[in-house]
């Protein structure tokens, strides 16, 4: 196991949006499955989550949440030596999302600004990426994550809709005191690529107006080609075996241990599957942030959405908090970190309203 | 056949007493779903070895079908 290791590093606010859609899962989920929608919505434990308009994009969402997160920690555009989006779903597949925020930002032409693909991993991914740019620049880095998984959503299909959501969010990474050490570590295992995909309008096979057509699969789920498709077991299989014994050995790896974390912020699979990682990990639940029964699991972005939603309730506001944030899923893919919130930095929770025009 | 029952009611969270060989898991054990289902999967690969197809799992009914999965006789 690699511990990639960055110090320096100060993550000056966190701000997180949920789009315009409140769906109450009982009862949407009732009006598909029937009785069993009650089985499905318990056995998750999600209640509550967001949809985005047809047409809101993941830069909408992120960019309402740096424009919110600028003004929160006072900072100038001219103070950002990068700029990366952490997305699956970006506004068009070419061309990538950061460009978007470079311009509706007006920030300086002469930065690093690129996008990193990776579905459910890719929060700790940005961070550590980010945090590599903060050294080398020597100036602040805003990380975007977002996604609009419902622009590859079937309606009908029974894995993917009770659990997915759209969310935005942006964090302020900035130098900061040397002290604090954050720690990082990957895990890619591309055998279980097909787990979770979107099989077609990819190069390995461009659209075609069958793949716009509702089939049924194998699984009994209905979905066009162009419909995330998610073997739930495996997923389930791949965290709950192979990642809580890897995480384990990253927190032995980095010297940590349960009692050195202060707070645990897993990705928002679905609460059952957090609950069984925080108990194998020996992090109680009073430790786990939580945000995936009220909103969703929007992909990446459930990590920084978790931040600002459960920030208030959690977060030790006495000292730097020690965090080990976690995200696995689709690739196969995992990242998990161990860095410090500052109760001082700058966090907010909201729900976007809509484009303005 | 006593650590089976003690790994299932670990799963359940319930206690050892609670799980017994002719139980049947959906009904009589609290609070079954498809990721408890999920859970046992893993808890019987993770402990034995044996990965049991999604289909197969769906067929059994009682602990004791779920045993006899993971322990030849």
């Amino acid at each position: 196991m690699q511990v990639l290791k960055i110090n320096g590093i100060h993550i000056d606010g966190v701000v997180a949006c949920v789009p315009e859609n409140k769906i109450n899962n009982e009862k949407s989920l009732h009006e598909m499955y029937g009785d069993e929608a009650k089985l499905i919505m318990e056995s998750t434990g999600i209640k509550t989550r967001y949809i985005a308009n047809t047409g809101t994009s993941s830069s909408d969402l992120c960019l309402a949440c740096a424009e919110e997160l600028l003004r929160g920690t006072e900072t100038d555009t001219g103070d950002i030596g990068a700029v990366i989006f952490v997305t699956f779903t970006p506004d068009r597949l070419m061309p990538f999302n950061a460009a978007i925020v470079q311009d509706k930002l007006s920030l300086n032409k002469e930065i690093p600004c690129f996008d990193i693909s990776l579905a459910c991993s890719g929060y700790a991914y940005g961070i550590y990426v980010a945090s590599t740019f903060v050294k080398a620049t020597g100036k602040k880095v805003l990380l975007l994550d977002g996604d609009i998984q419902s622009a590859y959503m079937s309606p009908y299909d029974k894995s993917t809709v009770p659990v997915m959501a759209d969310a935005g969010s942006a964090t302020l990474l900035s130098p900061g005191d040397d002290k604090a050490e954050w720690k990082f570590t990957f895990y890619t295992d591309g055998s279980g690529r097909e787990s979770l995909m979107i099989p077609a309008a990819g190069s390995a096979s461009p659209i075609k107006v069958e793949d716009l057509e509702f089939k049924v699969f194998e699984d009994g789920g209905r979905r066009r080609n162009t419909d995330i498709y998610m073997d739930g077991f495996t997923i389930f299989r791949f965290v709950a075996s192979e990642i809580s014994k890897w995480l384990l050995r990253f927190l032995e790896a980095s010297g940590e241990s349960a009692d050195t974390i202060d707070s645990f912020v897993p990705h928002q699979a679905n609460m059952y599957m957090i609950k069984k990682l925080g108990r194998k990990l020996n992090i109680d639940w009073e430790h786990t942030w939580q945000s995936g029964d009220v909103v969703g699991n929007s992909a990446s972005a459930t990590i920084p959405v978790t931040i600002a939603f459960d920030v208030e309730k959690r977060l030790n506001t006495e000292k730097e908090n020690r965090v080990l944030i976690s995200g696995f899923g689709g690739g196969l893919s995992a990242s998990a970190g161990i860095i410090t919130l500052d109760p001082k930095s700058y966090y907010r929770f909201f729900q976007y309203d809509g484009k303005k025009e | 056949m006593e650590k089976f029952l003690e790994l299932v009611a670990e799963v359940f969270e319930v206690e050892p007493e609670e799980v017994k060989m002719e139980s049947d898991f959906r009904e009589d054990l609290p609070d079954f779903s498809s990721m408890v289902g999920f859970s046992l999967l893993v808890m019987m690969e993770d402990e034995y070895g044996i990965r049991v197809p999604v289909e197969e799992f769906l067929e059994c009914k009682t602990v004791e079908d779920l045993y006899k999965k993971c322990v030849k006789e």
